[in-house]
């Protein structure tokens, strides 16, 4: 019982970064309907921005490390959409070639980042106030504990702005409908900069968490997939669903990996998607949406 | 329109042609033997992973392979001819890009002799193309018995070499340390279920750990490609295992399971095989590696070593990399494949081959008497160095030799 309960908790601590990862996804979904494959690659240049803060100009708290992660984070991201989105979407090309051109940022970056940086890994040293928390039996580490009320945080925050927000209003009227919102007086191009700056804030602090728990290196991105899954289950697009679906995936890779094997993990993961594409094609809290890339 | 586009095509399939298809016919045949020394200069090659996560192993190679041709270009060369190196990255993927590697250095480069790779996923692609070209290549690193030897025929591979030792024995010298000198009566494993290094050593760990008396406790996998492990290393603590052996293949795994042991409050002893052994693991992984048992071929912080460190570390500053045994094992395969060429007295690949079958008291960069067995194109009685992790630094406390 002991042994379930701890994976539960692991479970739920990958599920809290699978679910912050899975909204910057879906929320780039929801207002432009393409998957921005490039966000792995913002997530490693964010993580590398802690690592600059805390290695180079030695503020080893977690607020500046964080602090450093956003800054960069944000500006890669308005940068991607800037130079490789927004001309696309001028010339009304297809979501197609949005998504081929977020697979070739990602993999543009990742390689720029191993000539730059080598892919040693670098340790990103942040200082925690305690190291483990012991209920019995039971181990919950600080780093656990900290990314997944940081990510809850987050969520609620982003929530409110979008629910109650009058940009946020704007943002939902673009996801509802882009042209119209923009034939209504919304300025499309001023919401998706404010939609890739959340998106890179997301991936901001999902990277430190990740740089914190694993090291910061070039392919750090890599694990942005499993936040792709994570926004399929719960519903591309769909806010929610995409925290809901994250949850969902860490806790089930965690129980495949520790009972079963994790050979069987991506196996399960997979099929789990495929399973909620068959039978619920929008996902668990997706809206009507016909297509998916 | 639909004329242009059938231009097009026609145009695609003829470059495609010209370009793959007739040089496939080359590759078939292979270009005569004495093109390779017929210029004033002769070629050595060398590839690996340049790019990805395990560059920290390769990347040193290459750059005391290449010190050491310069050298020896400053010293006259080889039989009177310069020495030229190349060099490829098949870090992207071990399979594909190191047969490309390897094709690229016998029909463009003309190689005269491979040092390298430092891995066995890099090596194990490439054994029958060095066999039919006859390029010999001497492994640095390469630890899996298969490089050398056949598994199916049990017949040497003609054109394979090593410097390092190989995994039967460096998994049969961590068992019986794990069981009788450190007294662990139980251990579980963990160890990357794609990975054809991690699975053979751990296999020979746990049949020799079974034979010896020990009990796994619990076996539990990953993917290469994981960076996750405390699932696991929950489902290993609640195994009541307190020791825990990790083939790793590069020190990043190690650091992980190290790091995330840590978070989660859980406490091992740590094995783990050559592959993870860098400066780079106690950077990484720091505090949580302290009493880590790892095995290596050679003591880095043997004093031989000194000038050497010193010198590549100065020239190689920039590059972010230092020297390491990795680029100890480098020096041992360029300096085998010289002295094999000057046994010879010819760049001829089977003539190479037969001198590097004979080589009996070579002195190499880490040995002072190297000798390859000529029945497996291994060393003979190579040493497996313990080392543990205490106070941020490896320090040596055993040595094991097959003869002994």
């Amino acid at each position: 019982m002991n042994l379930f309960v701890q994976q539960v908790v692991t479970g739920l601590s990958i599920g809290g970064i699978y679910a912050l990862l899975a909204v910057g996804y879906a929320l780039i979904y929801s207002i432009f309907k393409f998957t921005n494959f490039a966000f792995g690659a913002i997530l490693m240049c964010a993580a590398y921005g802690a690592y600059f803060v805390t290695h180079t100009l030695k503020m080893t708290s977690l607020v500046s490390g964080l602090l450093g992660a956003v800054v960069i984070g944000v500006i890669v991201s308005l940068a991607t959409e800037l130079l490789a989105y927004r001309s696309l979407r001028r010339l009304k090309a297809s979501r197609l070639f949005l998504m081929i051109s977020a697979m070739g940022v990602n993999i543009f970056v990742q390689n720029l980042m191993t000539i730059m940086m080598s892919a040693n890994l670098r340790s990103l040293d942040i200082k925690m106030p305690f190291n483990v928390i012991r209920f019995g039996k039971i181990r919950i580490g600080s780093l656990d504990i900290f990314s997944l009320v940081i990510s809850l945080i987050v969520l609620g925050v982003l929530w409110i702005f979008i629910e109650k927000t009058k940009h946020g209003i704007a943002i939902r009227a673009s996801a509802h409908d882009t042209d119209t919102a923009g034939l209504m007086g919304i300025n499309v191009n001023k919401i998706s900069f404010i939609v890739f700056a959340i998106s890179g804030l997301t991936a901001a602090i999902s990277g430190t968490f990740m740089g914190m728990k694993y090291a910061v290196y070039p392919t750090l991105g890599a694990i942005s997939s499993k936040a792709f899954i994570s926004s399929v289950i719960g519903g591309l697009g769909s806010l929610p669903g995409a925290v809901l679906g994250g949850f969902i995936l860490g806790v089930l890779e965690t129980m495949i990996s520790g009972y079963i094997s994790s050979s069987f993990r991506d196996l399960f993961s997979f099929s789990v998607m495929i399973a909620v594409l068959v039978f619920l094609p929008n996902g668990i809290l997706g809206s009507g949406i016909n297509d998916k890339l | 329109m639909r004329s242009r586009l059938f231009a097009l095509v026609t145009a695609m399939c003829t470059i495609t042609l010209v370009l793959f298809g007739f040089g496939g016919a080359a590759e078939a045949a292979y270009s005569p033997m004495a093109d390779r020394w017929s210029g004033d200069s002769v070629t050595i090659g060398f590839f690996g992973n340049m790019s990805a996560s395990g560059a920290f192993q390769d990347v040193p190679q290459r750059f005391a392979i290449a010190d050491y041709i310069e050298d020896l270009n400053a010293r006259g060369g080889l039989l009177g001819k310069k020495v030229k190196f190349v060099w490829y990255d098949a870090g992207r993927d071990a399979l594909t890009e190191s047969v490309t590697a390897v094709n690229k250095m016998v029909q463009q480069d003309k190689v005269v002799g491979i040092v390298g790779p430092g891995g066995s996923r890099y090596a194990l692609p490439v054994i029958s193309l060095c066999n039919d070209s006859k390029t010999p290549c001497i492994t640095i690193g390469a630890t899996n018995a298969k490089v050398t030897v056949n598994e199916d025929t049990g017949k040497v591979n003609p054109y394979m070499f090593r410097v390092s030792f190989i995994d039967p024995y460096q998994g049969s010298a961590l068992a019986n340390y794990a069981y009788k000198d450190l007294g662990f009566k139980k251990i579980a494993t963990i160890a990357a279920v794609d990975d054809l290094y991690a699975q053979g050593l751990l296999q020979y760990f746990v049949d020799e750990y079974k034979r010896l008396g020990g009990e796994i406790t619990t076996s539990l996998s990953y993917q290469s490609t994981d960076v996750e492990f405390r699932s696991q290393l929950s489902a290993i603590a609640d195994s009541g295992a307190t020791a825990l052996f990790a083939p790793a293949t590069e020190y990043k795994y190690a650091a992980f399971i190290a790091k995330q042991a840590e978070q989660l409050g859980l406490e091992f002893t740590y094995l783990f095989p050559e592959a993870v052994y860098s400066r780079e693991l106690l950077e990484n992984a720091g505090p949580q590696i302290e009493g880590a048992y790892v095995s290596i071929p050679m003591d880095e912080n043997d004093p031989r070593f000194d000038d050497f460190n010193k010198a590549f570390d100065a020239k190689h500053k920039s590059s972010g990399y230092k020297a390491n045994m990795y680029a100890y094992y480098a020096m041992d395969g360029v300096m085998l494949l010289e002295w094999a060429i000057k046994k010879a007295n010819s760049f001829d690949g089977e003539a190479i081959k037969n001198a590097l079958e004979t080589a009996k008291g070579v002195p190499l960069f880490t040995e002072p008497s190297f000798t390859i067995e000529p029945e497996t194109h291994n060393p003979h009685n190579k040493t497996v160095s313990i080392m543990r992790v205490e106070k941020g630094q490896y320090k040596l406390v055993a040595t094991f030799k097959p003869g002994d």
